[in-house]
């Protein structure tokens, strides 16, 4: 507990010192928030003009697939603001500039991530909340006390799914530091979540919920919401499968760290 | 001429070394069309056999070669002159006897061909094994390459464009996705243009963005088309490429004093 | 007891052959032909408390990759590190509290930051108290004047400045070894000085063991009592500084000016025989008709020699210099000794 009150107040010095440092760029601030808006607008939209044409993808009507959308948004939104470092990865680790984070007693995973904090992923947060409240207005659906307690349980473990999936991905790089491919291949698959599993033949559905679980990204627990007490039992190992998956990426990448030799003299 | 063509070269050679990132970017478009299978599959699957005038079938093969595509035409253009604006070496491109957009133009086309051999080749491959789809054959199939081409060089200059843009800001993330996101959208690359309501359409005919995804895509799987539509297209890229080629001319003139006057 | 102890420490990499060519890159795609390098073979060392050691070699010599062993970030294949009783790479969280590390070529400070942040950042993840924490900064601000540059970003820093903040947030949490790679790389003679007037103050305050790496011979020179010379992954030389300099305090350089043009080979070839030595004496041509002839005093007089040449050409102008200790450190590396 005292070590988790050292990191949480190492962790609020570092990012408002980052923060504050960041602002001297303020367009990029403003021009990155509106991409990153514009990115996701972009995903509706054409959610929107395809039900122009139709008016359900396998049984889920429009308001059901945003309500779909924004959960994954907010699934990925902790990932985007606090892991963003893991991005670039492959940068420090191929100037050896990696090895300075060996130099310090604390948590190495903590001292990379807690460089950056993705301040545009704000906007992604806010879009994703106007979203969420938009569609279940119009679906209805009764946020009591439960359904708010659930709602917070399931993002937060399907948070820890997809800061897992980043994370294992960005880990590659100890092995083959020409691996962003791999980050970005995790990156596609968050988007996949968006998706109904159902329309997957059973090969895929199993791929997608056993192996790479992003059917726990989204829709498992919006089925929860949506369906009003028919919805899928696999929705409660939700949280389970967010904290095994956290514990093999987190073993993936200490083994990682312990591997990296640095390059250059 | 030659002297360009060196710096293609120079690209094909330094890419290589990343091999492992090619392999996982045939996963991802590979997985992104299986995506696309199921997700029109389901679309289709109400029962009615076209929607918009097309069937499964064409929309499959045009948004799964629009991906394609996409990686085909990724030459991180933008990123790549923002980090010499960052960094100041821009400037080292003004000392040289070479012109700049022609200097970007080779080099991405460094790109274009890496990415042609290692991406798109075996994705197309594997699109016509897996799926086995069908689409006409016929005199589609000559202007469907010639068309790609033009597409690419209006791709290019939109690039090049976004990328002059970074002269003026370090926000290179925000202007490269939101130009992927706007282009994406509007080009049919994410819903073909045909499923777009009537105005938004009218708007997007008059926008270079669908000249190139759209009209190669359109040549290729559209059964509707004949040669005097494919020649209509042809001059349409063209006029696209010559007028954004002025505009960056008449941009890069503008946007040079900025690094210029600044120094480096 | 020593407070770094190495024992016949050994670290392989393996590395992916490259082939050569247009082919050759396709070839690299798919190629799984990989090769075993010995980067550090047999290393054994130990050093005292408060010791101020070079730790020098030639590039690709396996000095970094001993160093790598020595801050915990390289597992060796096989041997022994203990430093302050630590194994590096099995306790790094508490180990990295005894030591500071500076790599000259890459910063530890965070990069955006106003200097005084990154103090303020490392006194917390170091947990310094508030009372070292203040001594130490008003230690550094005599030392080097830290205080000016505070508000400064360190991206803002020249390479001197930040080279300066670099060294002195290394000592901030007052630990008892310091590793310091290459700390005056790129740096002009000037700030050199200041640097090495740094090091050596803050060495002899606490008693600080340092480990200096480093391709500028001066630097040796100016700290180091003691030299550790390594080349090929292992140790060639290891001992007093004065001693490599007192094994060539025997050859001197002898520099003539030449008023005509003459066979360089034809003349070794005719000392060597009127001496009758061994070797040919190492003679090199410098510019504007200069030659540099080095001559073991133990074999040819002084004397001899200058009356030996004037028997052969007339010479212009003569010097005598002292062999700088840069080629005697070349000469070790190329088995001069």
């Amino acid at each position: 507990m005292k070590r988790f009150r050292f990191y949480a107040r190492l962790y609020i010095l570092m990012i408002s010192q980052y923060i504050k440092a960041r602002m001297q760029f303020r367009s990029d601030f403003y021009i990155s928030t509106f991409a990153m808006i514009l990115l996701n607008i972009t995903g509706i939209f054409s959610y929107w003009i395809l039900f122009h044409s139709i008016s359900s993808i396998d049984g889920w009507n429009f308001n059901q697939l945003v309500f779909l959308y924004s959960f994954a948004l907010l699934a990925t939104t902790p990932q985007q603001i606090f892991f963003d470092n893991l991005w670039v990865i492959r940068i420090s680790l191929r100037n050896g500039n990696f090895i300075k984070y060996y130099f310090k007693p604390i948590n190495t995973l903590f001292y990379y991530i807690s460089e950056v904090f993705d301040i545009k992923g704000l906007g992604q947060l806010g879009l994703a909340l106007v979203m969420l409240i938009y569609s279940s207005v119009k679906l209805g659906i009764n946020w009591n006390l439960l359904n708010i307690i659930m709602l917070i349980v399931f993002i937060l473990s399907s948070a820890l799914i997809m800061i897992s999936l980043m994370l294992l991905a960005a880990s590659i790089s100890f092995w083959v530091i020409e691996s962003v491919s791999v980050i970005m291949l995790i990156h596609k698959l968050s988007e996949y979540s968006r998706y109904p599993i159902t329309i997957f033949n059973g090969v895929f559905r199993f791929i997608f919920t056993g192996i790479i679980p992003i059917a726990f990204i989204a829709y498992y627990p919006s089925r929860y919401f949506l369906s009003q007490g028919t919805f899928d039992v696999k929705v409660f190992a939700t949280p389970f499968v967010g904290i095994i998956l956290f514990m093999i990426a987190y073993r993936v990448w200490t083994i990682g760290v312990n591997r990296y030799s640095g390059t250059g003299s | 001429m030659k002297k360009y063509f060196t710096i293609t070269k120079k690209v094909f050679r330094i890419i290589t070394v990343f091999r492992f990132n090619f392999i996982f970017s045939i996963i991802g478009n590979l997985l992104y069309i299986i995506i696309l299978y199921f997700l029109w599959g389901a679309i289709y699957s109400s029962g009615a056999k076209k929607l918009n005038g097309m069937t499964f079938n064409q929309v499959f093969v045009y948004l799964s070669l629009a991906s394609t595509i996409f990686m085909l035409f990724s030459t991180y253009l933008e990123w790549g002159m923002s980090r010499e604006v960052i960094e100041g070496s821009i400037v080292m491109h003004f000392v040289k006897p070479v012109d700049l957009q022609m200097y970007k133009l080779f080099e991405s086309l460094g790109f274009v061909l890496i990415n042609f051999v290692t991406v798109t080749l075996p994705s197309i491959l594997m699109i016509l094994v897996v799926f086995r789809p069908q689409m006409p054959l016929g005199i589609n199939l000559i202007f469907f390459p010639l068309s790609l081409i033009l597409a690419y060089f209006i791709m290019f200059n939109i690039d090049f464009f976004v990328g002059l843009l970074c002269f003026y800001n370090e926000s290179t993330w925000g202007m490269s996705s939101a130009k992927d996101s706007i282009v994406m959208l509007l080009s049919g690359a994410v819903i073909p243009i045909s499923f777009f309501p009537g105005t938004l359409k009218t708007i997007v005919n008059f926008l270079p963005f669908q000249a190139v995804y759209n009209i190669p895509l359109d040549t290729l799987v559209s059964y509707n088309l004949n040669i005097n539509d494919y020649l209509r297209n042809i001059v349409l890229q063209l006029v696209w490429v010559v007028i954004l080629f002025i505009v960056n001319r008449l941009f890069f003139r503008k946007a040079v004093k900025v690094v210029t006057v600044n120094g480096g | 007891m020593s407070i770094i102890q190495i024992n016949n420490l050994c670290k392989n990499f393996k590395v992916l052959n490259r082939h050569q060519g247009f082919g050759g890159a396709i070839k690299d795609l798919f190629s799984r032909d990989y090769k075993i390098v010995k980067a550090v073979e047999n290393i054994s060392m130990s050093i005292e408390k408060g010791e101020m050691v070079g730790f020098v070699g030639p590039n690709g010599a396996g000095k970094s990759t001993t160093i790598k062993m020595m801050t915990g970030v390289l597992e060796p294949t096989s041997g022994d590190i203990l430093v302050d009783n630590f194994v590096p790479y099995k306790q790094r969280m508490k180990y990295v509290r005894n030591i500071g590390v500076v790599f000259g070529q890459r910063t530890q400070l965070w990069w955006e930051l106003p200097v005084i942040e990154s103090f303020r950042l490392l006194k917390e993840i170091f947990e310094i108290d508030d009372k070292t924490y203040e001594t130490n900064m008003g230690v550094f601000n005599e030392l080097v004047g830290i205080n000016a540059l505070f508000n400064t970003p360190v991206r803002f820093l020249s390479l001197g400045q930040r080279m300066l903040c670099d060294i002195v947030a290394a000592f901030l949490h007052n630990p008892k070894i310091i590793f310091l790679d290459e700390p005056t790389i790129g740096l002009d003679v000037s700030v050199k000085n200041k640097i090495r007037g740094l090091i050596k103050e803050l060495n002899s305050m606490n008693k600080t063991t340092i480990l200096l790496t480093t391709h500028d011979i001066s630097d040796l020179e100016v700290l180091c009592k003691r030299i550790i010379i390594v080349d090929k992954g292992s140790v060639i030389f290891d001992g007093d500084m004065q001693k490599v300099n007192s094994i060539f305090g025997a050859y001197r350089v002898l520099r003539l000016e030449l008023s005509e043009q003459n066979n360089l080979e034809e003349l070794s070839a005719k000392i060597m025989s009127n001496f009758k030595c061994d070797k040919p004496p190492e003679i090199e041509p410098c510019e504007d008709g200069w030659i540099n002839i080095t001559i073991n005093l133990e074999e040819i007089k002084l004397i001899d020699m200058l009356n030996y040449l004037l028997t052969l050409f007339p010479l212009k102008d003569i010097k005598v210099e002292e062999i700088p200790t840069e080629k005697v450190i070349r000469e070790i590396y190329e088995g001069g000794m």
